[in-house]
């Protein structure tokens, strides 16, 4: 500043003395128009005062009391009610996991197909045990609330279904225990039987209880005969009068029943009409017979004495 | 100024009362009329408000200020084109206090009174001032009243320093001219 009054022509300093106290008695401005002037300056700043960011103005929200008593109360009704549906969802689980315990498939692996299947069911077929596990339910309400009748029918169809074959195996097992202690005691006669008889009596044999009723009451020979019968209940409804041609002592092991051949029938009807003191249709018979079979006749007439007092009568 | 951009207020108030009263001044010795100059300084920081969000650090306060105060007196001074010649009954400044030119310019008599030959210079350097050129003028203002270096004034008039320099140099001698049979009065005031 100095420098550059020195560019000035030194002449005017004294001027300079003037201009000085020119400036040292300036006016003051007068004060109007200062409150319009401060009112426009309060307006512009309060334009230019920066606005809070979305993050502050989110803060300076959520930090009043209303809001923050409408997040609570938001919060504890949500937690409730998310643990609710969720014990309600516990509770079925078990509920469906106790009855079918093997079978506990997770939700996620069945497909849309699986559930609807399992909405659809048909209660007369039930499905396959692998079908059954495929098709386990997920852990909804509505779902499992349907499985869990569907696991009821189908337990029963299937609780029918074992017995059912456990009853087939066993009579299988009783079949073919018959049949081999018939291979074996068929040649021994009527002791062999007896053995069978006393062995059956005291347990030898837990299983086939018909049998074991159908073979009391009866004579050894009887006995015998029901038992070398591969169907036991076929003996059960044999008529009494053909009892005694079932049990022909003279039978072949392993052959089949005489009852249905000629020959049987000649001694049926020659044994029924001896019975009947018949002795003239008796002696027919015998005849007969005789003619067709002559062994059989020999042994026929060596066992019964009816018969041979019919033909003593003759 | 800064601070005035982010909202403070008072920041504002500050700035208004630390430049009111030269701005005041500056416009008042442009023009030679107070209700003009007080016209002129109430739109002057009218558009320092309503321009307070283009300011830009780069300049000063002042430089920005006082070019929209010379802008201001420069378009006031061209309205006035048809301005008549000062007449030599009427008043010196707005006010009736002022007195006329008559009064002020010395008769052959020399004042005995201070306050009276200061008057009397005032008024002198007012008339002195009105009649140099607006280049000049407001140069000379800005240099000898406010102080401003010839960079400054430079920035503020929109010409090249030397050309600051050099409307200086003629209005200072315009000055010594008009103001040579005051050389003098000008000796014996305080």
């Amino acid at each position: 500043m100095a420098e550059d009054h020195d560019d000035d022509d030194l002449a005017l300093g004294d001027l300079r003395s003037v201009f000085k106290s020119m400036r040292d008695s300036d006016e003051e401005p007068p004060q109007t128009g200062m409150a319009a002037l401060m009112a426009a300056a309060r307006a512009k700043a309060d334009e230019m005062k920066p606005q809070p960011s979305l993050w502050e103005r989110f803060l300076a929200a959520v930090r009043r009391p209303p809001v923050l008593a409408f997040a609570t109360v938001v919060v504890l009704v949500g937690g409730g009610t998310v643990l609710m549906r969720h014990r309600a969802d516990m509770k079925e689980t078990a509920n469906v996991a106790l009855p079918s315990s093997g079978s506990t498939a997770p939700a996620l692996d069945n497909t849309p197909a699986d559930n609807a299947r399992i909405e659809t069911p048909t209660p007369v077929e039930a499905p396959p045990p692998e079908a059954k596990a495929d098709t386990e339910p997920p852990p909804t309400a509505t779902a499992t609330a349907k499985t869990a009748k569907l696991s009821a029918k189908e337990r029963k169809v299937l609780n029918d279904q074992i017995e059912q074959t456990a009853k087939d195996a066993m009579l299988n097992i009783d079949v073919e225990r018959l049949a081999g202690k018939k291979k074996g005691m068929a040649p021994a006669g009527p002791r062999g039987n007896a053995s069978l008889e006393t062995e059956q009596a005291v347990g030898g044999l837990d299983d086939a209880p018909a049998v074991t009723k159908e073979s009391q009451g009866r004579s050894p020979d009887e006995k015998t005969a029901g038992e070398a019968k591969p169907k036991v209940t076929t003996a059960h409804k044999t008529p009494a009068p053909q009892a005694p041609m079932q049990m022909d002592p003279v039978a072949e092991p392993g052959t089949p029943s005489s009852s249905s051949s000629p020959s049987s029938s000649l001694v049926t009807k020659w044994k029924a009409a001896a019975a009947a003191n018949n002795c003239e249709l008796a002696n027919k018979y015998a005849s007969q017979l005789s003619a067709a079979d002559r062994g059989l006749y020999d042994r026929t007439y060596a066992s019964d004495a009816a018969l041979r007092a019919c033909l003593a009568n003759k | 100024m800064v601070l005035y951009q982010k909202g403070e207020v008072r920041a504002f108030e500050v700035l208004l009362t630390r430049h009111r009263k030269p701005v005041y001044n500056f416009i008042y010795r442009f023009v030679g009329d107070k209700e003009t100059a007080e016209d002129l300084l109430q739109e002057a920081f009218m558009r320092v408000i309503k321009g307070a969000e283009a300011y830009k650090r780069q300049a000063k306060f002042t430089t920005w200020l006082y070019t929209i105060a010379r802008n201001l007196c420069v378009d006031q001074t061209r309205r006035r084109k048809h301005r008549k010649h000062a007449s030599l009954d009427a008043p010196i400044g707005s006010d009736e206090e002022s007195g006329t030119l008559l009064d002020v310019i010395p008769g052959n008599e020399m004042g005995a009174d201070r306050n009276n030959v200061n008057k009397q210079l005032h008024a002198q350097m007012h008339k002195a001032i009105e009649s140099l050129s607006e280049e000049q003028r407001e140069v000379f203002l800005m240099r000898e009243f406010l102080d401003m270096p010839f960079k400054q004034i430079a920035d503020v008039v929109g010409v090249p320093e030397n050309t600051v320099k050099s409307r200086m140099r003629y209005a200072l001698e315009k000055l010594r001219l008009e103001l040579d049979e005051y050389k003098e009065l000008a000796k014996v005031a305080p």
